[in-house]
């Protein structure tokens, strides 16, 4: 994010409005977009709800999706599917913490178990996991069993991938270190490998909040009959499209929530990867 | 430098390189693989510890694979599929290039337009699918515009930060020798952002392919998602499986493919400096 | 003309602390299945209190003897003895202070300078606390106790190198280029404060650099090496007194003379390296 407000170099003395934006402090930036904010939402009721350039079913208005939500809250289908697709995420990302995490380190500890594992895994990884949802269907039936499975699969990769390339990136002058001193081999993985692996376990598992909201997704759209995906299609086949993107909002809003419990808990876990971004 | 080397070469107790051989790793891969088929082989036939309509043997697999690449209806359906692909990642292409170099390159547009982009890059977009098989219907185009969708985002902000972080010392030395304007976009800032581009093309490819197959599941009419779909239904494993497989390969190509170019036209480019990014 | 002295009358009665015997270190490399030897025929004696500075052009094996003595690589043939025991890996008699600082990015400086202690299982009882303190407070980096590598800059992160060396207390302290990444300013000031450091503790240094000023500033001996293969060109005694500061001892004419020694003699050793590396 850090990006967004560096004044690069060569183009920053450009004068005018790139120079005020500069400028500006913290909060003031923040102000900037506030307003900015406002003003697109502003212009989106405008054009589609106040003059009705678009048609409001396609792409409904702000104050419609509000009263989508409101709608969504009041007759209690947020709340039963949210809750079934929460507990199918949850699950399915708990099973991939679990597995991924050993199976990541023991890839990164062992050359022939990163020769064997890596290729298959990268190939699985590769693939998009909507191609598996189809047979999770079959295999699992039409309940919670084929959401958590394509969470499961589109979690599990970047999280053992990630955790393997730290241990295999860790700094070798590091370990030199502690060898001058006499660290034993269980020094070195407990006081240098693991440690350094871990801003790279903190990646790969926000990576896997993205993938697994997607897989999530993906599993509950084409076929099942309840979850937030479960929801998004039926509003939209009844072309109530404004609970639909009130369903959106919620899914996106869960994402950047897992996100930021990810980064919440590097903070307290890995407090040395703060700094480091500047 | 020999001297790091050799430490690693001697005593490092993780894996690095140490080329001794990579076929006999290829081998002992082969090998893996080559159990783990005549495990599932025996499980299913010999020893009927799974009913093979739930899991069929790899043999039963082949033989439907063989039977797909000799069916006209495959074929058909793979055109339809890639055939949306490539529409749908050419538009993102050129859109995500165009805007991503122009964002990155502007600070003023990057401090307005960023936030929105980041917001919308880690918005589960999967989720809009059924509107815009609503709003397009069930032919190519909702497909196509699927494909876009999803494939944009990375493809716009890997090139927005290449292009933020081209180096200032490069422009600057570009300037002294006079060039200015497209010629400097031309010459500096596209080469320079190229790799990132690239990083964000296989990005977009992959969330593409999802897009398509997510597009032939909701309002099938054809297509190797559909396909897939509906052996899956009518609960034809090999075939399944044996699609699920090809899907594998095409994911599996079209990354390779990218990786090729992004050797081939930015073979200065330490592809580490890039891995890690999403 | 300086007096170059590659053999050196020692008194007999002081065995040397180091001695590097007909050292040979060459490495496989697998990917060209080439064999390439890094250092040949090296022959080095050090004694108790001595501080040695190791000078030559990179790729000259200097930083692959002191890997040896620091017992990281094992030597290809001969061997080196301390305190006359053949070296057959790392021990608690030497400390190496590395080039790229080697510090755990994810510790305190605090607990940064205690490592080499926790690894050597020396966190007993409560005494290593007041020892690690005196460590940072000696480099100069009280208050910094609790502040990460990354909020620090290169020379501060080196005295955190500096510190976890010395709190260890080892008999031999090893030095890879400790300055060779600090910037030109800080690089100056700290050559004069490690010159005190090490005249009030006594250590025995094996100090690794590129750097002609820093070798004879620091050193009592400065060993040269060449390269291609990797072997010593020539051993000099500085004969400078102690102690010294960059200010007094750069009027000294020894100094000159001794710098323009080795400057003609790392001039044509690169010349031959130019020569020998572009064939």
């Amino acid at each position: 994010m850090s990006v967004l407000f560096a004044s690069g170099g060569p183009r920053a003395g450009r004068g005018g409005l790139a120079a005020w934006l500069a400028d500006l402090s913290t909060g003031g930036k923040a102000v900037v977009i506030a307003v900015e904010v406002f003003v697109v939402l502003l212009v989106w009721q405008l054009v589609v709800g106040y003059w009705g350039l678009i048609n409001p079913v396609f792409f409904p208005p702000p104050l419609a999706i509000a009263q989508g939500f409101g709608e969504i809250v009041a007759n209690g289908s947020l709340a039963a599917n949210a809750a079934v697709s929460a507990q199918a995420w949850l699950t399915g990302f708990t099973i991939a913490v679990i597995v991924g995490i050993p199976v990541g380190l023991l890839m990164g500890a062992s050359l022939p178990v990163d020769k064997v594992v890596g290729p298959i895994a990268w190939t699985i990884y590769a693939t998009p996991a909507i191609a598996y949802q189809p047979l999770a269907k079959a295999w699992f039936g039409f309940g919670i069993g084929p959401v958590i499975f394509l969470v499961v699969i589109s979690a599990l990769f970047p999280i053992m991938l990630n955790i393997a390339a730290g241990m295999r990136t860790t700094s070798p002058s590091l370990l030199r270190a502690a060898r001058v001193y006499g660290g034993s081999q269980l020094d070195l993985y407990r006081r240098v490998f693991l440690p350094s692996t871990v801003p790279f376990l903190f990646a790969g598992l926000r990576q896997a909040v993205v993938l697994a909201t997607i897989g999530m997704v993906v599993a509950e759209l084409s076929g099942s009959s309840s979850g937030m995906g479960a929801l998004i299609i039926k509003a939209a086949n009844t072309y109530q499209t404004d609970q639909a993107f009130a369903a959106i909002g919620v899914v996106v809003c869960w994402s950047v929530g897992m996100t930021g419990v990810v980064t919440l808990i590097e903070r307290r876990v890995a407090p040395w990867t703060r700094k480091a971004r500047r | 430098m020999t001297a790091t080397v050799s430490i690693e070469a001697l005593n490092a107790p993780a894996p690095r390189r140490r080329r001794s051989g990579p076929s006999k790793w290829t081998w002992l891969l082969l090998g893996v693989i080559a159990a783990i088929l005549l495990v599932w082989e025996a499980a299913v036939s010999w020893l009927h510890l799974v009913p093979e309509a739930f899991l069929p043997p790899p043999t039963a697999v082949f033989a439907a694979f063989v039977q797909l690449l000799v069916d006209p209806e495959f074929w058909q359906a793979f055109v339809f599929s890639m055939q949306n692909l490539l529409i749908g990642l050419v538009l993102a292409v050129v859109v995500g290039v165009i805007v991503g170099l122009a964002v990155g390159w502007s600070p003023v547009l990057r401090f307005m337009v960023a936030p929105f982009l980041w917001l919308l890059y880690s918005t589960p977009k999967v989720a809009l699918a059924p509107l815009f098989i609503l709003v397009l219907g069930l032919g190519n185009e909702s497909k196509i515009a699927l494909v876009f969708l999803l494939a944009v985002f990375p493809i716009i902000l890997n090139t927005m930060e290449g292009a933020v972080t081209v180096p200032a010392s490069l422009v600057s030395a570009a300037r002294v020798y006079g060039v200015n304007g497209v010629a400097l976009g031309w010459k500096v800032i596209l080469p320079a952002t190229l790799p990132y581009s690239l990083a964000g093309i296989q990005r977009g490819a992959a969330l593409g392919f999802t897009g398509e197959v997510l597009g032939e599941f909701l309002g099938g009419t054809g297509g190797l998602g559909h396909m897939l779909e509906f052996a899956a239904y009518q609960f034809q494993m090999d075939e399944a499986i044996a699609m699920v497989i090809v899907m594998v390969i095409i994911a599996n190509l079209t990354l390779a493919l990218i990786a090729v170019l992004r050797k081939r036209l930015a073979p200065w480019y330490d592809d580490r400096q890039i891995m890690g990014r999403s | 003309m300086t007096t170059p002295t590659a053999d050196r009358d020692e008194p007999a009665a002081s065995a040397p602390l180091i001695s590097v015997r007909d050292l040979t270190v060459s490495y496989h490399v697998a990917r060209t299945g080439a064999t390439l030897t890094a250092v040949e025929g090296v022959n080095l004696e050090v004694h108790e209190g001595e501080f040695v500075t190791v000078l030559g052009p990179s790729g000259c094996g200097k930083t692959t003897v002191m890997n040896v003595v620091a017992g990281l690589v094992a030597p290809t043939s001969g061997e080196v003895l301390v305190d006359g025991r053949p070296v057959t890996g790392p021990g608690p008699d030497r400390a190496v202070v590395f080039q790229d600082y080697a510090l755990l990015p994810w510790r305190t400086v605090f607990d940064n300078v205690k490592f080499g202690l926790e690894m050597q299982k020396r966190l007993k009882g409560d005494g290593w606390r007041v020892r690690v303190q005196e460590a940072i407070e000696l480099v100069g980096l009280s208050g910094f106790e609790n502040s990460y590598p990354k909020e620090l800059s290169g020379g501060m992160q080196q005295r955190v190198g500096l510190a976890r060396a010395i709190v260890a207390e080892p008999r031999i302290l090893l030095m890879d280029e400790p300055l060779g990444a600090v910037d030109a300013l800080t690089r100056e000031v700290m050559r004069d404060e490690i010159e005190k450091l090490i005249a009030a503790t006594g250590k025995t240094v094996l100090f690794i650099t590129h750097s002609i000023e820093e070798a004879i500033l620091l050193g009592d001996r400065i060993v040269v090496f060449k390269s291609h293969p990797g072997a010593i060109k020539e051993v000099i005694e500085t004969g400078l007194a102690r102690p010294r500061s960059e200010r007094s001892v750069q009027s000294d004419p020894r100094f000159l003379e001794l710098r323009d020694h080795l400057w003609d003699a790392l001039q044509a050793e690169a010349a031959e390296a130019a020569v020998a590396g572009g064939s």
